[in-house]
């Protein structure tokens, strides 16, 4: 490489490091910076709506599993990071959330004002907004009849686009750049700035002042890399880690010796906001693959039983997934695919010390998460008040994870809570999805209980920070891209700080 | 990416077990494998070992379980066999079968010719593959 020393180098081009990016770089910032991304670089006009070739946008298609094989996390491995395969859900972090990291944590710089200023120009430069009531699919308007045939409070959820086609294919990339994501916003913004972006580029290890790195090659139909494929060793001031949860802490750990850093909390602290995608048949055709997936929500059983609903809707073979089953049963239910109303169930976990990223004896990724008991309890309740919505909005079957039978009919609603139980619900069978790890590497006042500083530098190191999900001391309770980039926002307000210093 | 034989022919067994619409159609299965094929190739090779390790005792617990080869298998049986060992204790054997089971849907519901049977449009964008 011509150049191989920066002032900054972020690892990770996703909401953290593109947005970390994107501050730093500035008018008059003069900072020269480089994105190390471990994913190919593919843009809008590479992804193509077909489930076989865009699960190669996930690290391991879609589904890094657990050890214990009970949750399947899908995360992106592209430029753009989970930008890429979100569907621009936009939730500021609950009060009550930044109460806690707050007084728990002394994230005191939290306040209501700096949230709220960072937010609002935020979600100005990402053109957050609610989607006219009148654009709703079929999906969307089911999920808000049964709710209120239930009175069951529905919000409306706000989304990052602009010029939406309302193709349906959110989470297999956008082929139009209407989402407002990091790839679409930061990427080109701080490539115009000059600001150097390596692909295809793993990060094995960091040290103070330098990163350790190997090339792989392009796969095919994506940009070609601009460098020599094999190792390289890049040296900067300062060290952005933004390889999201299931890398930053692995990148930590497998960096300790060289690093002379040794603290037990790293990797712990995972939380995943466990997930599970169900769906009932309604009476008619209804299409629900077209149109914008997501439009209203639940929270009102967010503090009384831990959990959200969202709408959603999902492409053939994650339908054919997320439905129990196989054999004649299952071909059966999928003959049914256009007649599908959908429901998200996101579960509240807490931080747990036995929840962490891990790493093998080769340093890959190893994901240690136990379900707990709470959240076992809150999957049944939510299982259930998704059953009655899906019926009240009019479905005729319901094809339930955790219940004794497939399907389940309208007449099972006044005895849900023998058919939907904790005794049917088999992980190993059925596992839970996440689509938002946090934590690993979380922020806080003292190394005895946190991985980094306020500030977001890694306690016992001089220029290591870290800018993703995983500075989160516990989960953020919603769709967490929002509260990525407002710490994002801080940790590049105090890089910046100490380059001037 | 290359495989044995075996892999492949015991694969396409589990895959009939899971969807039936392979069975005896080898038009359908051969679609089905080049877009498992496909998968596979986008998996770290310690998940793809794990996988033909899986295919291997499946094959290898038919002799315990039905004291025949997992290929003399009768659909019936074979389907017998499978949920069983769906319902085993032991997680690695039920949890892989389940990671199986996923990609085997991928594969299959991402066959154009598939989509019709289900009422699914497909992509709006017409493009190639990647």
């Amino acid at each position: 490489m011509r150049d191989t020393s920066y002032d900054i180098i972020i690892v990770g081009s996703g909401v953290g490091g593109g947005t970390v990016a994107d501050y730093l770089s500035r008018a008059g910032s003069g900072l020269r910076i480089a994105i190390i991304e471990s994913g190919p670089f593919r843009k809008k006009e590479h992804f193509n709506q077909r489930e076989i070739d865009m699960t190669a946008l996930y690290y391991n298609r879609g589904a890094v599993l657990s050890e214990n094989m009970e949750i399947g996390v899908a995360a992106a491995n592209t430029v753009g990071g989970s930008s890429a395969v979100y569907t621009g859900v936009s939730f500021r972090p609950p009060e009550s959330v930044l109460n806690r990291w707050r007084r728990e944590f002394g994230m005191e710089f939290l306040t209501a004002e700096y949230v709220n200023r960072s937010l609002d120009e935020i979600e100005e430069d990402l053109n957050v907004h609610e989607l006219p009531e009148r654009e709703d699919n079929e999906n969307n308007r089911l999920f808000r009849k049964g709710a209120d045939a239930l009175g069951i409070p529905v919000k409306r959820l706000k989304i990052n686009t602009k010029g939406c086609l309302k193709q349906g294919f959110c989470n297999l990339g956008c082929t139009s750049g209407a989402k407002q994501g990091t790839l679409e916003v930061q990427i080109p913004r701080v490539l115009k700035r000059g600001v150097t972006l390596i692909y295809n580029a793993v990060v094995r290890t960091v040290e103070e002042n330098a990163v350790n790195l190997v090339v792989r090659k392009a796969p095919e139909n994506t940009i070609p890399n601009e460098i020599e494929e094999g190792g390289h060793r890049l040296y900067a001031r300062y060290i952005i880690l933004a390889a999201g949860t299931l890398n930053t802490p692995a990148i930590l750990l497998r960096s300790a010796k060289k690093l002379h850093v040794s603290n037990p909390n790293t990797g712990r602290y995972l939380t995943l906001h466990p997930a599970f995608n169900i769906n009932g048949i309604y009476t008619k055709t209804i299409t629900n693959y077209r149109g914008f997936p997501k439009t209203w929500y639940i929270d009102a059983f967010s503090d009384s039983d831990g959990f959200y609903l969202e709408t959603s809707f999902y492409f053939p073979g994650v339908t054919a997934k997320n439905n129990p089953g196989y054999g004649s049963m299952h071909r059966d239910i999928m003959r049914c695919y256009s007649k599908m109303m959908s429901i998200l169930i996101l579960i509240h976990d807490e931080a747990e010390y036995g929840n962490r990223i891990a790493t093998d004896r080769r340093g890959n990724t190893v994901i240690d998460y136990t379900v707990s008991d709470s959240v076992r309890k809150s999957m049944i309740r939510a299982l259930q008040e998704s059953t009655k919505i899906l019926f009240a909005a009019g479905c005729e079957k319901a094809l339930i994870p955790g219940s004794d039978k497939t399907p389940v009919l309208p007449e099972d609603v006044p005895d849900i809570h023998l058919h939907i139980a904790e005794q049917y619900l088999n992980l190993t069978r059925t596992p839970l999805s996440s689509a938002h790890p946090q934590g690993g590497a979380r922020m806080g006042t003292t190394p005895k209980h946190a991985v980094t500083d306020i500030s977001g530098k890694v306690f016992g190191t001089q220029s290591i920070y870290v800018s993703d999900a995983s500075l989160f001391p516990g989960s953020v309770k919603v769709n967490p891209y929002e509260t990525v980039m407002l710490l994002a926002k801080w940790v590049a307000e105090n890089v910046l700080e100490a380059c001037l210093h | 990416m290359s495989f044995s034989k075996a892999f492949k022919r015991n694969t396409l067994l589990v895959a009939g077990v899971i969807v039936p619409d392979l069975r005896d159609n080898e038009a359908l299965s051969e679609a089905f494998w080049e877009n498992f094929v496909k998968l596979l190739s986008g998996l770290p090779p310690e998940s793809v070992g794990k996988l033909q390790l899986l295919i291997k005792v499946v094959s290898l617990l038919s002799w315990i379980y039905n004291l025949k080869p997992f290929t003399a298998l009768n659909a019936r049986v074979r389907q017998m066999y499978i949920d069983r060992l769906f319902s085993l204790p032991v997680s690695k054997i039920a949890g892989g079968l389940t990671g199986l089971r996923s990609l085997i849907f991928i594969s299959f519901y991402g066959i154009p010719t598939v989509w019709e049977s289900i009422n699914y449009e497909g992509p709006i964008v017409n493009r190639t593959g990647s």
